[in-house]
C-alpha cells in the first residue's frame, strides 16, 4: 500500500515504473506459484520414503507390512528389465483397451436406441436402474463360470463394468433438447437417423466424456478384480502371486505399476478430451454453444 | 437493378400469384390450470409470389407462432396455411433463419453453410461452389473456416442467412433475424437483405418487433396484436425500391410508421385498475 503512495507520488514517469511492477509480480508468481507447491509436494515424498526405509530397516514396522522402498525399487526394476511384468501390464492392458472400447461402442449404440423413443426408455430405466445399484464386481465370479479362466471373462468383466457409466451418461446427454438446432434439423425435414448424427449425437459430447472419465477408471478395477477372480495373467495376477508367497516387495511393486497405468489412462482420457473439445469448438475459455 | 426495374417488380406485386394462403389458421394452448387459452385468433392471410411481407406486433402477439404454423413447426389448432396447390409447405423446401443464429457450433461456417446439402443430400461439388458464393455475397470469404465461437453476432446471422439460402428455395421464413443485434449491425444487414430479396427474387415472410425495420423492408405489413394475438390491419409499403437508410427521411415513410404506431398504440381500456391503498 505504502510502496504503492510513494511510486505514484514520487514522479510522474509511470511508463518508467509500469515495467518494473510488473517484473516484480512476474518474480512473486515464481515464489508463490505452482513451483513452490510442487517442491513441497516431492519433498514429502522424499521425505516419507526416507522415513519408510529408515522404519524398515531398523524393523520398527514389521517386512510384511510394510517392506523397504529399496527392495519394492529393486523388485520393479527386475521385473521390468526381465520382462515379467511387461508381459503382465500388456495383458492387463489389452483386455483392458479391448473390453473399454466394446462397452464404449455399446454404450453409444444402446443409449441412442434407449433415448430415440419414449417408450423404450421407459420400459429399460428398471432395468438400468436395477442393474446400475448392483456392484457390477460381484458379477466377476459368475462371469468366470460361464466363460472359463482367461482373456474372453477378463474382457467381458471390463465391459460390465465400464459400460453402465458411459452409457447412463450418453443418455442424458441425449436428452438435452436444443430447441433452435432441433427446429433447424426440422425445418430441412432431416429424418431421425440425421438428427441423431448430426446434431444430437454431437451436442452429447461433453456428456459422454463425462462417462468416458469414469468408465476408463471403472475399466483398470474391472480389469484388477477380474484378474483377482479367475485368470493366470496380468497385474492383479502377478500381485496375487506375490501374496500367496508372501513376497510383500512385490505386491508393492504391482501396486504403483496399476497406480502408473491409472495415471496414464487419465492423461491419455484428457488428451482426448481436449482434443475433440477443440475439434467440437469449444473455445479456450470452455465456452460451449 | 435499375429503378425501372424495381418499379415494374412493384407494380407486377399487385397481381402477382399467391404463393402461401393463410385459411382461418388459429393456436390454442391449455395451461397449467388446464384452461384454454388463444395464443392467437384465426389469422386469414395472403403472401404472394415475390413479396417481401413482415408479421410485426409486440411480444406475445402470436407473430413468431404464426410464422412457425406456416414453416410446418408448428399444427395450428384449426384452420391450415396451404401453398397455392392446397398442400402444406414441405420441411427442406424452404429456407428459415433464427433469431439466434442456430449455428451448429461444431462446425466451421463453411460446413455450416453446407448442412442443407447433407440433409437433403444435394450433389456435392455444384452445393460446395454454392456455398462458397453464398459466404462471398455476405461478405465472409474470409471467415470460411472459423467456428461461430469466433464470429461476432452480426456474421452468424449472415452465414445462417447463407445457410438459408443454400437449398435455393422460392421462400424464407425470418423470425427475428437481428432482434439481437446493434443498431448499426442491424441496418446493415437489412439492406443486405432487401439485396438478397431482389437479386434472388425470393418471397420473405419476416418476423420483427421493429416498426422502422418492417416499414424499410416489407411490401406489406400484417400488423399485429396481443392479448390475445391477432391479426390487425394490412398495410402496404409503396416506398420505391431499392430503398436505402435515406428513405427513412421520406414523408411517406414517416406516415407508414405513424400509422403503423398509432395501430400497435391503440388506447387500452383498463378493466381492473388497482386502487391506490391509503
Amino acid at each position: 500500500m505504502q510502496v504503492s503512495f510513494e511510486e505514484s507520488t514520487a514522479s510522474g514517469s509511470s511508463q518508467v515504473q509500469k515495467p518494473e511492477k510488473s517484473h516484480t509480480v512476474a518474480r512473486c508468481a515464481v515464489f508463490s506459484g505452482r513451483p513452490l507447491e510442487y517442491g513441497v509436494s516431492l519433498f514429502i515424498a522424499i521425505a516419507l520414503l526416507v522415513l519408510a526405509e529408515v522404519a524398515a530397516g531398523e524393523k520398527w514396522i514389521s517386512p510384511m507390512v510394510l517392506p523397504k522402498p529399496s527392495a519394492v525399487f529393486s523388485v520393479l526394476t527386475e521385473g521390468l528389465r526381465d520382462g515379467t511384468y511387461i508381459v503382465s501390464i500388456v495383458s492387463s492392458m489389452s483386455s483392458l483397451v479391448v473390453g473399454f472400447i466394446l462397452a464404449f461402442v455399446a454404450a453409444i449404440v444402446i443409449a441412442g436406441v434407449i433415448s430415440s423413443n419414449r417408450f423404450i426408455e421407459r420400459v429399460f430405466t428398471p432395468y438400468i436402474v436395477a442393474f446400475q445399484s448392483m456392484p457390477k464386481v460381484a458379477v466377476a465370479p459368475l462371469v468366470v463360470l460361464w466363460l472359463g479362466f482367461g482373456e474372453l471373462s477378463k474382457i467381458m468383466i471390463v465391459v460390465i463394468v465400464c459400460f453402465f457409466p458411459m452409457m447412463v451418461n450418453t443418455v442424458q446427454g441425449l436428452k438435452v433438447r436444443h430447441q433452435d438446432h432441433d427446429e433447424l434439423m426440422r425445418s430441412l425435414g432431416a429424418n431421425s437417423w440425421q438428427q441423431f448424427l448430426l446434431m444430437r449425437l454431437p451436442h452429447a459430447v461433453p456428456y459422454i466424456f463425462a462417462g468416458v472419465r469414469i468408465g476408463v477408471i471403472f475399466a483398470l478395477i474391472g480389469v484388477v478384480v477380474a484378474e483377482f477372480v479367475g485368470t493366470n495373467a496380468g497385474v492383479g495376477f502377478s500381485m496375487l502371486q506375490a501374496k500367496s508367497q508372501f513376497d510383500v516387495p512385490s505386491v508393492y511393486a504391482c501396486l504403483l505399476i496399476l497406480m502408473v497405468m491409472g495415471l496414464v489412462l487419465n492423461f491419455l482420457t484428457s488428451i482426448c478430451e481436449r482434443r475433440v473439445a477443440m475439434l467440437m469448438g469449444e473455445s479456450a475459455a470452455g465456452r460451449r454453444y | 437493378m435499375s429503378v425501372t426495374a424495381m418499379q415494374t417488380k412493384t407494380m407486377m406485386q399487385t397481381k402477382a400469384a399467391v404463393l402461401l394462403e393463410f385459411n382461418g389458421a388459429s393456436k390454442r394452448y391449455v395451461n397449467v390450470e388446464n384452461q384454454c387459452v388463444d395464443a392467437l385468433l384465426p389469422v386469414t392471410a395472403k403472401l404472394h409470389n415475390g413479396e417481401f411481407a413482415s408479421l410485426l406486433g409486440p411480444s406475445g402477439c402470436g407473430k413468431t407462432t404464426l410464422l412457425k404454423m406456416a414453416a410446418g413447426l408448428l399444427e395450428p389448432s384449426s384452420g391450415n396455411i396451404t401453398l397455392a396447390d392446397g398442400q402444406p409447405v414441405k420441411p427442406g423446401s424452404y429456407g428459415f433463419v433464427f433469431q439466434s443464429a442456430a449455428l451448429l457450433p461444431w462446425r466451421t461456417a463453411f460446413d455450416n453453410v453446407m448442412l442443407p446439402a447433407t440433409v437433403l443430400g444435394l450433389p456435392k461439388s455444384s452445393s460446395k461452389r454454392r456455398a462458397l458464393e453464398l459466404l462471398e455475397m455476405v461478405g465472409l470469404s474470409h471467415a470460411l473456416h472459423k467456428r461461430p465461437h469466433e464470429l461476432s453476432g452480426g456474421m452468424q446471422q449472415r452465414v445462417s442467412i447463407a445457410r438459408a439460402l443454400l437449398h435455393d428455395p422460392a421462400l424464407l421464413f425470418m423470425d427475428e433475424p437481428f432482434g439481437a443485434l446493434d443498431a448499426m449491425t442491424r441496418e446493415e444487414l437489412n439492406l443486405e437483405l432487401q439485396r438478397i430479396h431482389l437479386n434472388y427474387a425470393k418471397s420473405v415472410l419476416f418476423v420483427t418487433h421493429d416498426i422502422e425495420e418492417a416499414v424499410l423492408l416489407s411490401d406489406r405489413i400484417l400488423v399485429m396484436s396481443s392479448g390475445p394475438g391477432r391479426l390487425v390491419k394490412e398495410i402496404q409499403v409503396q416506398l420505391e425500391r431499392p430503398r436505402s437508410l435515406a428513405v427513412k427521411r421520406d414523408p411517406e415513410f414517416y406516415r407508414i410508421v405513424q400509422e403503423v404506431r398509432d395501430l400497435l398504440h391503440r388506447p387500452v381500456t383498463i378493466v381492473n385498475r388497482p386502487t391506490p391503498n391509503s
